[in-house]
């Protein structure tokens, strides 16, 4: 812990370093250079994880919101919320308190051609006998039509006539009105407010088993049409298309794969096996780590970090927690065990294995946070007045339910890029380059940077980033090769508490922890360490009021040393820095009605969750950052 | 009225007119069992249609065990009361069995007592809106 002037000079380092008038984004397609320019970076909050009325679910939960709308409630418009009115009226309006710096639809690539033709009427197909079962029974509808791809081996419906060619026109419609809100959105001016970025999520689903990814284009140089998992169903397969349809296509197309939900993956997300069962060879890990720099740890339906009887037995594992290791147990729990390596943690430390083995570590991703709201509500990760995201078996298509979500399921998480400037090209190379970290929702500051010669004393230094950088890596990097006489790597760890608005302020912090893995004898290792606590007992909430009560910190800084390195072993470390304890959306919501479970009365139908000891009330937000890497020299 | 024929009614007013919940099936559906039917066979059209893929055959299983449940459970609750009212009001069979029927109809018709999570639009609540 330091003093306050010295947090001053480190926040005044980081966020208020001298601008430079010339752009050094390298531009691949045509804007205005960004009048604020950063070469320290800064750190940009979005979402990458948006559906919205072109995705087949969200349009059977009653959402009306299309991809423009989602983009003006990102940059702070307000949006309508079903149910609807006869009249077409929306029951309610929602409006982000802070508006985010960039988003991404990311509608669903199968089913875009369906959605469309079961809801225009004179489109092929909207007087087939599945488009009158889902507009009369939209539930029914989806459970018949979603389920049918979420087989191991899926098909299209009859409308789609053969090879699937009238659904794949049709889903050119939607797929262009996406790209078109995308530029729109988009901020091409030197003011640099806003970032769109085109998108889709592939929604790979064999045998109830998640393994959907986010593709996140880098401009506007997109595919024709977005890779399905019906016509493409293996990540292969998508890389595949990405590399001949993108990457390989020499038409200035870029992009990358977010997997997302591991947490439900069945164990399928971060398979050491390819898709025809042999184990994964150099070349595929190689692939795989250039395609998929970032995963998505945490969203609406659950955290994906962390297993709570993990080999660090770590305290914090417990939090937004599923219990089933499919979203089919959300409906017909089996009490099936989780499978290994569902977590990003897991597969980060199995990286390491890999790498050891294979000489290429298939699992060197970064991570972010996101929403995935059904609402087209980027960014909509507020607590206090989560009105659920309509992505689970609550619906508010016919009326305002009783609680807005399953307890299971959360606001989501954010997106943080630390970019230079708001642009496409700026923040995509973050991206790719894994300067990303993820929230559950607060917009906590997290610096991270590792390298040999750090000062102990370096964040007292005003220039702390600046020396950060030139004398290590960011998160997301490499630890350069020891030099002569170093032990042990040095870690510069800082935190911020989210600054919060005028009318409400921010959740100071309670610890930053540096979560490290390493291999040994072909064995994943982890282990948690405290480096830096808020002084004073800990922080409490009082849950009648939702106070928070306890002393925590605006911001803490450290420089940690590994004190059990092992030049010869590979090893990742990244950094989960720890609010003092708030209230979970759940108690605000009851809190909200009116419940007492003291008062039987007040426990209404549909209420039952407000009173259940086995539905968290209490949370602890937090950021997680990209992992740093240290590879062993050969030999 | 017989008392058979008084056990028919019932039944079939029970049917058509008590609420019943659907277990294992998310939204807490709260429909008479002949709304089940109608899904049930809905899911079957489909399965005809589409062919029986993912949950289809799950889901009309379901609906069908249900359906099935309750027509086996609604003749037992009727051939209870219509032998009680055989019993109790002899000479008025008729007029009590019709009564009830028409008191189903009455409340059902008038009180929101239904809630079917599968609907596109409002919720459906009384009779008038179940079968719409």
């Amino acid at each position: 812990m330091r003093g306050a002037a010295a947090r001053m000079a480190v926040i005044g380092a980081i966020l208020l370093s001298p601008a430079s008038a010339t752009a050094r984004v390298e531009y691949t397609e045509s804007r205005a250079p960004c009048a604020d320019y950063d070469p320290l970076r800064r750190p940009f909050f979005g979402d990458t994880h948006v559906h919205t009325a072109l995705s087949f679910d969200a349009a059977g939960q009653g959402t009306r919101a299309t991809p423009r709308d989602a983009y003006r409630f990102a940059r702070g418009e307000p949006i309508g919320l079903q149910p609807y009115d006869e009249a077409g009226a929306p029951s309610e309006q929602i409006r982000l308190r802070r508006p985010l710096d960039f988003a991404m639809v990311s509608d669903h690539s199968d089913l875009l051609g369906e959605t469309r033709m079961c809801q225009t009427p004179g489109a092929p197909g909207y007087d087939s006998w599945i488009c009158t079962v889902f507009r009369r029974w939209p539930l029914l509808g989806y459970a018949l039509i979603n389920s049918r791809y979420g087989m191991e081996r899926p098909t299209r419906m009859s409308l789609c006539g053969e090879g699937a060619r009238v659904c794949l026109e049709q889903a050119q419609g939607p797929w262009k009105s996406i790209q078109d809100a995308a530029e729109e959105a988009y901020d091409r001016t030197p003011a640099c407010t806003f970032t769109s970025f085109v998108g889709y999520e592939w929604t790979g689903m064999p045998g109830m088993a998640n393994i959907h990814r986010n593709v996140v284009f880098r401009n506007r140089n997109v595919q024709e049409a977005p890779t399905t998992f019906v016509e493409d169903p293996t990540a292969e397969r998508l890389w595949t298309k990405l590399e001949d349809e993108c990457l390989d296509a020499a038409t200035g197309c870029d992009a990358i794969a977010i997997p997302h939900n591991s947490n439900v993956s069945k164990g399928m997300m971060f398979r050491i096996e390819d898709e025809a069962g042999a184990p994964i060879d150099r070349a595929g890990a190689e692939r795989r780590a250039r395609l998929e720099t970032l995963v998505e740890i945490t969203q609406h339906k659950g955290d994906s970090e962390c297993r709570p009887d993990g080999l660090s037995r770590d305290e914090l594992c417990g939090y937004e927690k599923l219990a089933y290791p499919s979203l089919a147990g959300e409906a017909l729990p089996t009490g099936e065990p989780i499978p290994p390596r569902v977590h990003a943690r897991e597969a980060l430390a199995e990286g390491l294995v890999q790498h050891a083995r294979l000489g290429a570590n298939p699992f060197r991703f970064g991570l972010i946070g996101s929403t995935d709201t059904h609402l087209a509500a980027p960014g909509l990760v507020d607590e206090e007045d989560f009105p659920g995201h309509a992505a689970g078996p609550v619906t508010r298509r016919m009326r305002i339910p009783p609680l807005p979500d399953s307890p299971r399921y959360n606001p989501g998480g954010l997106a943080v890029l630390w970019a230079e400037e708001n642009s496409r090209d700026a923040l995509f190379e973050a991206m790719r380059r894994r300067e990303a970290y993820g929230t559950s929702g607060p917009r906590i500051v997290t610096r991270f940077f590792g390298g040999w010669n750090y000062a102990g004393s370096l964040c007292d230094a005003a220039d702390v980033v600046a020396q950060g950088y030139a004398g290590g890596v960011p998160m997301g990097g490499e630890l350069s090769p020891s030099p002569e006489g170093k032990t042990a790597p040095r870690f510069v760890v800082a935190g911020w508490q989210d600054a919060g608005t005028p009318q409400r302020a921010g959740t100071p912090l309670e610890r930053l922890q540096v979560i490290k893995a390493w291999e040994e004898d072909g064995e994943a290792h982890e282990r948690v360490y405290d480096v830096a606590r808020a002084p004073g007992p800990a922080g409490t909430v009082d849950l009648s009021s939702c106070e928070v009560n306890g002393r925590g910190a605006s911001s803490l800084c450290t420089v940690w040393e590994d004190p059990d390195f092992d030049p010869a072993r590979h090893a990742m470390y990244y950094v989960r820095v720890v609010e003092s304890p708030s209230c979970r959306w759940l108690q605000f919501a009851c809190n909200r009605r009116g419940v007492d479970c003291d008062a039987p009365a007040t426990i209404t139908d549909g209420l039952e969750a407000c009173c259940d000891d086995g539905a968290a009330k209490v949370l602890q937000e937090r950021a997680w950052t990209s992992p740093i890497w240290y590879v062993p020299p050969p030999g | 009225m017989q008392e058979k024929t008084a056990r028919r009614l019932l039944w079939a007013a029970a049917l058509f007119l008590v609420p019943v919940p659907l277990a294992l099936f998310i939204g807490d559906p709260f429909v008479p069992a002949m709304r089940y039917l109608e899904l049930a066979l809905v899911v079957l059209i489909t399965i005809f249609v589409e062919g029986l893929h993912g949950m289809a055959g799950p889901i009309f299983g379901l609906l069908g065990a249900h359906v099935l449940l309750y027509i086996g459970l609604f003749w037992l609750v009727a051939w209870v009361v219509a032998r009680g009212l055989a019993r109790l009001v002899p000479s008025a069979l008729g007029p009590a069995t019709l009564a009830i029927v028409a008191l189903g109809i009455a409340v059902t018709a008038t009180v929101p007592v239904y809630d079917s999570p599968f609907h596109a639009r409002l919720p459906e609540t009384t009779l008038l809106e179940v079968y719409e």
